[in-house]
C-alpha cells in the first residue's frame, strides 16, 4: 500500500485504480471497529461516512510519506467529517429547523445500544471529544495524536505500536490513561442533550 | 480543500492555547504529565482500595494533582470496551444515517424520495412516490453507496437491471426503472412491496406460524427462487431481511442485487465482481463458496434457502459471525465447522444454564405454538435431515436444485420418506475414521451387517479388548465407533423391524441420528468412522464414493488438528488406492507421496499401527505394480507383527495372505502354498470358519493350488468357500459369484465343461442380482461361457451371450478396452463355425484393430488376424486372406507368450490355406524361415 501511495503520488494513474478498493476498504474496516458490539449484519452502516472520507482523501493533494501518514489524514478526515456532523446537527436542532425527521421511520434505535462500560456513554457525544482531545494536546501532543489515530482512524494498538514505532505496552499504558483524562474532561460538564443523541 | 488538508497533515491543532509562546510553562506542563502518567501508571497496578493512600503518600506536596489523579483513577475504564467507542460508533452511525437522509425529499427519475427504508452493504433504499401524483404508486428505490469506489459496482447493477426486467414472478419484486442520480451514483426503482420481513411475519402475534405454515410459506420461496433459476439468474444474497411477506401472506423476493446472469460468455468478466461483491454479503448468509470466492451457482442459493429455513425453524441461525470476522474466522466458521443441526441447536439452548437464551427460546417456541422440548422433537429427524442437506458445505453435496429441496419438505409435509436422509448418515460419516483393527472389522461390518450379526459382534469385542489393552483413550474412541455399530445392528433386529429385512443404506440412515447427536464433538471418532466407510466403499468397488469419505475424514482430521501420525499414513494410502480405482492416478501418486513421507517420519510408533500402515502400503505398490517395493512392505509388516503379537494371530494371517498374493505373482506358487497354509490355519485356530478373513483365506490358497494345477484341493476349498459365502453374504451376492466364476475354472481346467457351464451361468445370473446390469465383468464371464460352449462344439448357443457382452461393454468400458476385443475375437471364431462369414470379417477386422489400439501383447491381434484371414479365404477373398494369415502365422510364431493352442491354430490355418491353394513350395519356404528346425517342415509336408 505505501508503495502504491507513492506511486500514486508520482503520478501513475493505474496506481490510484489499484490503491482505491484498498483504502475504501481499509476505512471500512477502521469504520467497522466501532460497532464491533452490534450484531454482525449492521456493521455496514457506516458506508456513507467512509465513502465521504474516502472521496476526500482522493481529492486531496497532498504528498504521502508512507502509510502511518495515510492514516493520520484519514483519521483526521474522519475526525472532521464526524465533528462537522454533529455540529451542523446542533445547530439545526437548536434552529428548531429539523428538515428531516418529520414522518421518518427510524432505521436503527441507535444510541440506545450502546449503553455499556462502566461509565455511561449514552451520551457522550463527538463533539465533547473533539474539544477533549484539543485540550489533551496542549497538554501532551503525542497522547492525543495515539487518540486520534485510534479513536477516528481505527488503528489497533498493535497498529499503533507498529506504526508509532514504539511498543504495544507503551500503547497501552499511553491510550489507558488518556482515555482516563478525556473521559475526566467530559464527564463533570458535559451539558445533557434533551434529545439524547 | 488542499490547503487545509495539507495543514491538516501536519498533527492535530492545538486548542486554545498554542504551545509555542509559552515554552517555560510548556515544559513544566510537561514535567507534570510525566509525573502524573508515572503515577497512574503504578496507581493502577494497585487494587481501588488502595488508591488514595498511594495518592496521599506519593503527592504530599500538590492538592490539585492529588486530586486529578484521583479522579482519573476514577475514569479508568480498565479492561473494558471505553465509553468512548461507543460514542464514536453512535457518531458515525448517526452521521451515516444523516447522509442517507440528505437525499430525502430529493426527486429521482420521477420518483420523490420519502423517507430512507433500509440500508446495507450496497446501498440505501428509499421508499419513492410518483412526484408528478399522476397515480399514487409507491416503489422502492436503491441508490447505490460507494459506486464512484468500485467501476464494478455500476456494471453489476447495470447487470441488474437486464436480469432483474426480464424476471418476471408473482413472488418477485419486480424492477421498474435504473440510472444514474446526479453525482453518477446508480439507482434502481423497484416494485415496492408492503410487507414485513419472513421471520418477522412469522412470529407476528397476528400471525404465529406454525411449523407446517413456515414450512408451506418456504415451498412458495423456493418457487420463485427456482423460477429465477430457470431464467438463469441466482440470487446469491437470500436471507429473511430480502424475503418480504405482505398482509395477504405472499411472499415476495427483493434486491437480486448480486445476482449474476449464469453464463459462460460473461463468467469471466463477472468473475473479479464475485468477490468483491460477497464481501458485501451478510456472512452469516453467505455460502462456503461464497465465502471461499469460488464460483457461485443455483446451489448457492440452496444453501441460503438452508439458512433461511433453519431460521424459521429453530429462530437461530446457523452460524453466529462475530461482528468484526476476518476472512480466515469466517473460513473456519462457514467453511470448515458443522453446524448443529436446528434440533440440536434448540436442545443446546435448553440444556445450556442461560436464563435469558432459554426464555428466549420458550417465545421462540410460542411463535411456532410449541414448548421448546416439543420444537426440538418435532425437528428431530426429518426437518433436521433437510436443512443439513441444504447446508452441506460441498454445492455437488446439496439439494441439485431448489425444486428437490422443496419436493423434499412437500415429501415431509406429506408424511412421505424424505430424501435428505438417504445418504445423510452417508455424508456425515464421511466425517469418521478408525484405525488398525477396529477399522477393519467396521468395514467388514458394514458390509456383512446384514449377514453375520453374531459373528461380528463378537470380532467387535474381541477388537475392543485389544483395543483396551493398548490405550486406555484409544479404547475409549474405539467404543464409540462399536457403540454406533451397535446402534446400526439393534436397528436390523428383524423382530424390531416387522421381520422385514432392511437394506444396508436403510440402516445406515437409521443410525445418522445417533451419529449426528452423539458424535458431532468427537471428530476424531468422527474421522474414524468416515475412514471406516470409505474403506467400506472402496471394498464395494464403488470408488468414487470411497474417495469421497476418505477425504473427508482427511478434512475432519484436519480440522481437529489431529497430529499427522502413522494413522493419518493410512487414510492416505487408503485414498490413494481408492483414487488409483477410480482412475485418478495423478491424485493417487499424490496421496501415496503424502503416505510414504508418513510412514518413514512415523517409525517410532506404536508397532501395530506401523504395520498396518506398511500393509497398506505394501497393496499400494501392487497396485502400481512395484512388486519388489510392495514385498519388501509386506515381509517388514510381517516381522514387526510377529514380534509385537506373535505368530498366531489374525493380523498375522492377514499379511500372510498379501504375501501369498505377491508370491504368486512372482511364480514362486510354492512360497504362495506355503504363505495361504500358513494364514488358514491361523485363522482356523483363531475364528470362526464362517470369519469372512477365515474364508478369504481359502479362496487364496485354492487360487495358488489352481494355478499349480492341484484342482482337486482347490476345488473342495472354494467349494467350502461358497458355501460360508453364501451364509455370510447371501445367496445371491457378488462374493459368491466370483467364487463360482473360480470353481468353474478349475472344472475347466479338469475338462469338465458341463460343471463349468453351469458353475459361470450361475455366476452371471448372480452379478446380475448383486451388482445390477451394468457390471461390465458380467460380460467376461459371459464370453468365458460362450468358450466353454465351443469347447463343446455348441456355437449356435455361444453367440447370445457374446453379443450380450458386447452390447454390455458398449453401455460400461472405454471402446478400446481388451475385454471388448477379446470377446469380438471369440464371437468371430463362433460366426466362423456357424459360417456366417461377411459378419465374421467384420467383427474380426474390429478387433484386430481394437488389440492393436491397447497396449496388448501384439499375438492378440495377431490371433484376430489369423482368424479374419480364414474368414476372408472362405470368402474367396484370397489375397487378403493370405496376407492375414501369413501376418498373424509370422507374429504368433515368433510370440512365446501366446499358447500353444493358439499358435497351432495359426499354424494350421496358413497350412490349409497353401495346401489346398496348391502352393507347398510357398509353404514350405514360410516354414523353412519361421520355424528353422527341419522335423517341423517334414512334419508339415507329411500332413
Amino acid at each position: 500500500m505505501t508503495r502504491l501511495l507513492s506511486a500514486w503520488q508520482s503520478g501513475d494513474a493505474l496506481a490510484l485504480e489499484r490503491l482505491t478498493p484498498l483504502i475504501y476498504e481499509e476505512l471500512r474496516d477502521r469504520a467497522r471497529r466501532y460497532m464491533k458490539n452490534e450484531r454482525a449484519g449492521h456493521t455496514l452502516q457506516a458506508t456513507a461516512v467512509v465513502h465521504e472520507a474516502f472521496v476526500k482523501l482522493v481529492e486531496m493533494n497532498i504528498s504521502w510519506q508512507d502509510r502511518a501518514h495515510f492514516f493520520a489524514v484519514a483519521a483526521r478526515q474522519m475526525r472532521r467529517i464526524l465533528v462537522d456532523h454533529a455540529k451542523a446537527r446542533y445547530r439545526s436542532k437548536r434552529g428548531g429547523t429539523n428538515t428531516t425527521t418529520t414522518g421518518m421511520i427510524d432505521e436503527l434505535p441507535m444510541t440506545e445500544s450502546m449503553g455499556m462500560g462502566p461509565v455511561t456513554s449514552g451520551d457522550i457525544d463527538v463533539l465533547e471529544i473533539d474539544e477533549a482531545l484539543q485540550r489533551l494536546a496542549t497538554h501532551n501532543l503525542r497522547l492525543s495524536e495515539i487518540v486520534e489515530l485510534h479513536y477516528f482512524g481505527g488503528l489497533t494498538y498493535q497498529e499503533l505500536a507498529e506504526t508509532l514505532k514504539v511498543s504495544e505496552a507503551t500503547i497501552d499504558r499511553d491510550l489507558r490513561l488518556a482515555k482516563a483524562w478525556i473521559l475526566r474532561q467530559i464527564r463533570p460538564q458535559r451539558p445533557r442533550d434533551p434529545e439524547g443523541v | 480543500m488542499s490547503s487545509g488538508m495539507n495543514s491538516a497533515a501536519e498533527g492535530p491543532v492545538n486548542g486554545d492555547t498554542p504551545p509555542s509562546e509559552k515554552t517555560g510553562e510548556n515544559r513544566s506542563i510537561s514535567e507534570r504529565w510525566d509525573r502524573l502518567q508515572h503515577l497512574f501508571e503504578t496507581a493502577i497496578a494497585l487494587p481501588p482500595g488502595e488508591w488514595p493512600a498511594f495518592v496521599e503518600r506519593e503527592v504530599p506536596d500538590d492538592p490539585e494533582l492529588r486530586t486529578e489523579l484521583l479522579e482519573l483513577l476514577k475514569y479508568d475504564p480498565g479492561d473494558h470496551t471505553s465509553p468512548l467507542t461507543h460514542a464514536l460508533g453512535a457518531a458515525l452511525n448517526i452521521t451515516s444515517r444523516d447522509r442517507r437522509r440528505q437525499l430525502v425529499g430529493k426527486v429521482v427519475a420521477n420518483y420523490r424520495l420519502k423517507q430512507v427504508i433500509g440500508h446495507g452493504g450496497t446501498g440505501t433504499v428509499y421508499l419513492g412516490e410518483r412526484a408528478d401524483r399522476q397515480y399514487s404508486a409507491q416503489v422502492a428505490i436503491k441508490i447505490v453507496d460507494g459506486a464512484a469506489v468500485y467501476d464494478t459496482l455500476g456494471q453489476r447493477v447495470r447487470a441488474e437491471r437486464q436480469i432483474l426486467a426480464s424476471l418476471n414472478h408473482p413472488n418477485i419484486a419486480r424492477l421498474l426503472d435504473a440510472g444514474e442520480i446526479d453525482d453518477g451514483r446508480p439507482y434502481l426503482v423497484m416494485e415496492y412491496v408492503h410487507g414485513q420481513p419472513l421471520d418477522r411475519f412469522c412470529d407476528d402475534p397476528k400471525v404465529r406460524l406454525d411449523l407446517r405454515g413456515r414450512l408451506e410459506l418456504f415451498i412458495q420461496i423456493c418457487a420463485a427462487v427456482q423460477y429465477a433459476h430457470q431464467n438463469l439468474v441466482v440470487h446469491r444474497d437470500l436471507k429473511p431481511a430480502n424475503i418480504l411477506v405482505t398482509a395477504g401472506g405472499d411472499p415476495k423476493l427483493l434486491d437480486f442485487g448480486v445476482a449474476k446472469l449464469l453464463d459462460a460468455g460473461s463468467a469471466g468478466a463477472t468473475l473479479a465482481l464475485t468477490r468483491l461483491s460477497d464481501r458485501l454479503l451478510t456472512p452469516e448468509y453467505a455460502s462456503p463458496e461464497q465465502i471461499l470466492g469460488r464460483t457461485v451457482t443455483t446451489s448457492s442459493d440452496v444453501y441460503g434457502l438452508g439458512v433461511v429455513l433453519y431460521e424459521l425453524l429453530t429462530g437461530l441461525r446457523p452460524y453466529v459471525v462475530p461482528a468484526q470476522a476476518t476472512q480466515l474466522q469466517l473460513e473456519g466458521l462457514i467453511c470448515v465447522s458443522d453446524p448443529l443441526r436446528p434440533s440440536s441447536a434448540v436442545r443446546r439452548v435448553i440444556d445450556a444454564g442461560d436464563s435469558a437464551a432459554q426464555s428466549s427460546l420458550v417465545d421462540i417456541a410460542n411463535c411456532r405454538h410449541l414448548t421448546p422440548e416439543r420444537l426440538a422433537h418435532r425437528l428431530e429427524g426429518d426437518l433436521d435431515a433437510i436443512v443439513m442437506r441444504a447446508l452441506r458445505k460441498e454445492p455437488n453435496s446439496r439439494y441439485g436444485s431448489v425444486e428437490q429441496f422443496a419436493e423434499d419438505i412437500r415429501r415431509f409435509l406429506n408424511n412421505e420418506p424424505v430424501q435428505a436422509r438417504q445418504g445423510n448418515w452417508i455424508y456425515y460419516s464421511q466425517r469418521f475414521a478408525r484405525r488398525n483393527s477396529l477399522a477393519v472389522a467396521a468395514a467388514s461390518v458394514f458390509i456383512l451387517f446384514l449377514a453375520t450379526f453374531g459373528i461380528v459382534m463378537s470380532v467387535q469385542r474381541q477388537h475392543i479388548a485389544e483395543e483396551r489393552d493398548r490405550a486406555t483413550a484409544e479404547s475409549e474412541r474405539a467404543e464409540r465407533v462399536s457403540d454406533f455399530m451397535l446402534r446400526v445392528f439393534t436397528a436390523a433386529d428383524p423382530f424390531e423391524n416387522n421381520g422385514e429385512v432392511l437394506t444396508a443404506s436403510q440402516l445406515l440412515d437409521r443410525a445418522a441420528g445417533t451419529i449426528q447427536s452423539e458424535l458431532n464433538e468427537q471428530p476424531e471418532v468422527r474421522a474414524r468412522l468416515l475412514e471406516a466407510i470409505g474403506r467400506a466403499y472402496r471394498r464395494q468397488s464403488q470408488p468414487e464414493r470411497a474417495v469421497t469419505f476418505l477425504q473427508e475424514s482427511l478434512r475432519v482430521r484436519r480440522q481437529a488438528g489431529v497430529a499427522e501420525t502413522a494413522q493419518t499414513g493410512q487414510l492416505f494410502t487408503e485414498l490413494a488406492i481408492a483414487l488409483r480405482n477410480a482412475g485418478r492416478f495423478a491424485e493417487s501418486d499424490r496421496a501415496f507421496q503424502d503416505a510414504l513421507r508418513i510412514a518413514q517420519q512415523s517409525g517410532s510408533e506404536n508397532p501395530l499401527v506401523q504395520s498396518r500402515l506398511l500393509v497398506d502400503l505394501g497393496r499400494l505398490e501392487m497396485f502400481r505394480s512395484n512388486v519388489d517395493a510392495a514385498q519388501k512392505h509386506f515381509s517388514d509388516a510381517l516381522r514387526i507383527t510377529r514380534q509385537a503379537l506373535g505368530p498366531r494371530n489374525q493380523d498375522v494371517g492377514e499379511i500372510l495372505l498379501e504375501m501369498a498374493n505377491i508370491l504368486s505373482w512372482r511364480d514362486d506358487l510354492d512360497g504362495a502354498e506355503a504363505a495361504a497354509r500358513e494364514a488358514l490355519s491361523i485363522y482356523r485356530e483363531l475364528v470362526h470358519p464362517q470369519h469372512p478373513d477365515s474364508v478369504m483365506a481359502s479362496i487364496r490358497l485354492a487360487g495358488v493350488l489352481l494355478l499349480k494345477g492341484q484342482t482337486t484341493e482347490a476345488g473342495t476349498l472354494y467349494e467350502g468357500a461358497i458355501n460360508m459365502q453364501r451364509v455370510l453374504y447371501g445367496p445371491n451376492s457378488s462374493q459368491v459369484a466370483d467364487s463360482l466364476d473360480s470353481l468353474a475354472q478349475v472344472r475347466l481346467a479338469q475338462n469338465n465343461l458341463k460343471d463349468a457351464e453351469q458353475l459361470t451361468r450361475d455366476a452371471i445370473a448372480i452379478n446380475k442380482e448383486a451388482r445390477g446390469d451394468n457390471f461390465y465383468m458380467t460380460g467376461y464371464l459371459q464370453t468365458s461361457l460362450a468358450q466353454i460352449l465351443s469347447r463343446q462344439g455348441r456355437y449356435a448357443e455361444a453367440e447370445a451371450p457374446l453379443r450380450a457382452a458386447l452390447d454390455l461393454y458398449g453401455r460400461t468400458l472405454p471402446p478400446d478396452h481388451q475385454y471388448v476385443a477379446a470377446a469380438e475375437y471369440v464371437l468371430g471364431e463362433v460366426l466362423l463355425a456357424t459360417n456366417q462369414l461377411s459378419d465374421a470379417e467384420a467383427v474380426l477386422t474390429a478387433s484386430m484393430n481394437r488389440w492393436r489400439r491397447t497396449d496388448a501383447p501384439a499375438w492378440r491381434a495377431a490371433r484376430s488376424a489369423s482368424a479374419l484371414g480364414e474368414a476372408l479365404y472362405r470368402e474367396g477373398h484370397i489375397q487378403d486372406a493370405e496376407k492375414y494369415l501369413l501376418m498373424g502365422y509370422r507374429e504368433l510364431s515368433t510370440e512365446n507368450s501366446a499358447d500353444k493352442t493358439t499358435r497351432q491354430k495359426a499354424r494350421d490355418r496358413v497350412t490349409r490355406f497353401y495346401t489346398e491353394r496348391g502352393e507347398p513350395d510357398k509353404l514350405r519356404q514360410l516354414l523353412i524361415t519361421m520355424e528353422p528346425s527341419t522335423t517341423t517342415v517334414r512334419d508339415t509336408r507329411n500332413n
